[in-house]
């Protein structure tokens, strides 16, 4: 693979509290040289990424609810529009892992309706974070099959919210998923993904995307 | 200074903390516990102040929920929508996140404009606000900045931190009850585990403390 084609596979991500606008900025502008697929970012950089990536191949992607996931349907899809409607064009929704983990289903469904109707009557793509390190075989499979139902483009395994979960995204929380959703649904691996083997390890495993913040050095690590 | 049981246990905000995606019967399980204690308040997720809130306030409890938590990274019309759903839920109390990239970037004003709506609106509802300013991401200067934008914005309360990583220390406290005491109160949030944690933090001026130990802490006085 060369450095062009590894990078339509990475969503070039900086999720950290308080990072000022000249920093997206310029984050933005690199992400657009390097043709990374997109920049996921916080709700609150929206417009200031669209500015810098309009009209170019790198989408504008932000995070629902993140990263806990604690909103009730009608706030994550509120939140999803108030998004679209300032320039996002992907949108990675945490799920609702405590309502999934409780059998309550029918509360993941309605926020998964909500919010892909939305992003697809906008021509925006929905990446449903499940947060595999904090389910079981049983609970990721449970969640492919909500996101399935409800049209979810891509499964993303992990928020990556480090200060919250024990482990990174692993191989075999791509796998699962990969083995558990259709062909054409999409596999998202994100959470302590630094590296270029790492990266090509996940996409060995089936991911067809990747989230990381250190997308640069992952390119350059290519041996081409 | 001596500090007793009950002096302690009215300051503390009690959170379930970081445990990682509590099932809501964990969480009505943690409330019910909080009602045999004298805390000033328990905190919950949005997502479970429904329900919850109704267990507290049946036992004259105060029910408080973050906004925008834990990233500040929202949006002012989705932290907006966020904050009336939180108090149509019954909620008593919000901590609300300034948009720290916006006061990061130096846009004072943008900030004051993001939180006046929310001053209003909690104010109008005879509830509680507390503004979270990310003390640890900030330079002293910036953390004094924060408190007087607080202050002009009559918000009665400050957070210093969202937890989740960050610890606030008690000189961070101090910086703000040292300096404007008179004209608002401090909330520490994040890194107070222990009655020792608890009481240096009273010592420098915090007229709340959130911590997600806060049974530890009470039971560790008998």
């Amino acid at each position: 693979m060369n450095k062009n084609a590894l990078a339509r596979y990475i969503d070039q991500t900086t999720l950290k509290p308080g990072m000022t606008e000249s920093f997206i900025t310029q984050f933005c502008q690199d992400a657009k040289e390097n043709h990374f697929a997109s920049v996921c970012i916080l709700p609150n950089m929206i417009e200031t990424a669209a500015k810098v990536l309009a009209g170019s191949e790198t989408k504008v992607c932000t995070v629902i609810s993140f990263p806990l996931g604690f909103d009730a349907p009608e706030i994550k899809i509120f939140e999803t529009e108030d998004a679209l409607a300032k320039g996002a064009q992907e949108i990675d929704l945490v799920m609702n892992v405590s309502a999934l983990k409780a059998g309550l289903y029918g509360t993941v469904d309605a926020e998964l309706e909500g919010v892909v109707k939305a992003s697809h009557d906008k021509g925006a793509i929905v990446k449903l974070i499940i947060e595999t390190p904090l389910l079981t075989e049983e609970q990721i499979v449970k969640a492919c099959e909500l996101a399935e139902k409800n049209n979810v483009d891509i499964v993303k395994t992990s928020t990556g919210f480090s200060a919250m979960l024990s482990r990174s995204t692993s191989v075999d929380d791509v796998k699962l998923i990969r083995r558990s959703v259709r062909p054409e649904t999409g596999v998202k691996a994100a959470g302590g993904i630094r590296t270029t083997e790492d990266t090509l390890a996940m996409i060995e495993a089936g991911a067809t995307r990747i989230g990381a913040s250190a997308g640069e050095a992952i390119l350059n690590g290519l041996i081409e | 200074m001596d500090i007793t049981r009950n002096q302690v246990e009215r300051l503390i905000d009690a959170s379930l903390g970081a445990t990682p995606a509590p099932t809501p019967a964990q969480v009505e399980d943690f409330v019910r516990k909080t009602l045999s204690y004298d805390f000033a308040a328990t905190l919950t997720e949005p997502f479970f102040i429904k329900g919850n809130a109704e267990i507290l306030h049946e036992a004259g409890k105060q029910l408080v929920s973050v906004i925008a938590y834990p990233l500040g990274g929202m949006t002012h019309e989705a932290k907006f929508f966020q904050a009336r759903q939180a108090l149509k839920d019954g909620a008593d109390e919000l901590d609300v996140s300034m948009d720290v990239s916006a006061f990061r970037s130096g846009k004072y004003d943008a900030v004051k404009e993001d939180l006046k709506p929310f001053v209003d609106l909690i104010k109008g509802e005879g509830k509680l606000m507390k503004m979270i300013y990310f003390a640890s991401l900030l330079t002293e200067d910036e953390q004094l900045r924060a408190a007087e934008l607080a202050i002009e914005l009559q918000i009665p309360f400050l957070k210093t931190n969202t937890g989740f990583g960050f610890v606030t220390t008690t000189d961070q406290v101090r910086l703000i009850t040292s300096r404007y005491g008179d004209d608002i109160k401090v909330m520490t949030s994040g890194g107070v585990r222990t009655k020792e944690d608890a009481i240096a933090m009273i010592e420098a001026g915090a007229s709340r403390i959130a911590t997600s130990s806060p049974f530890k802490i009470a039971d560790s006085f008998s």
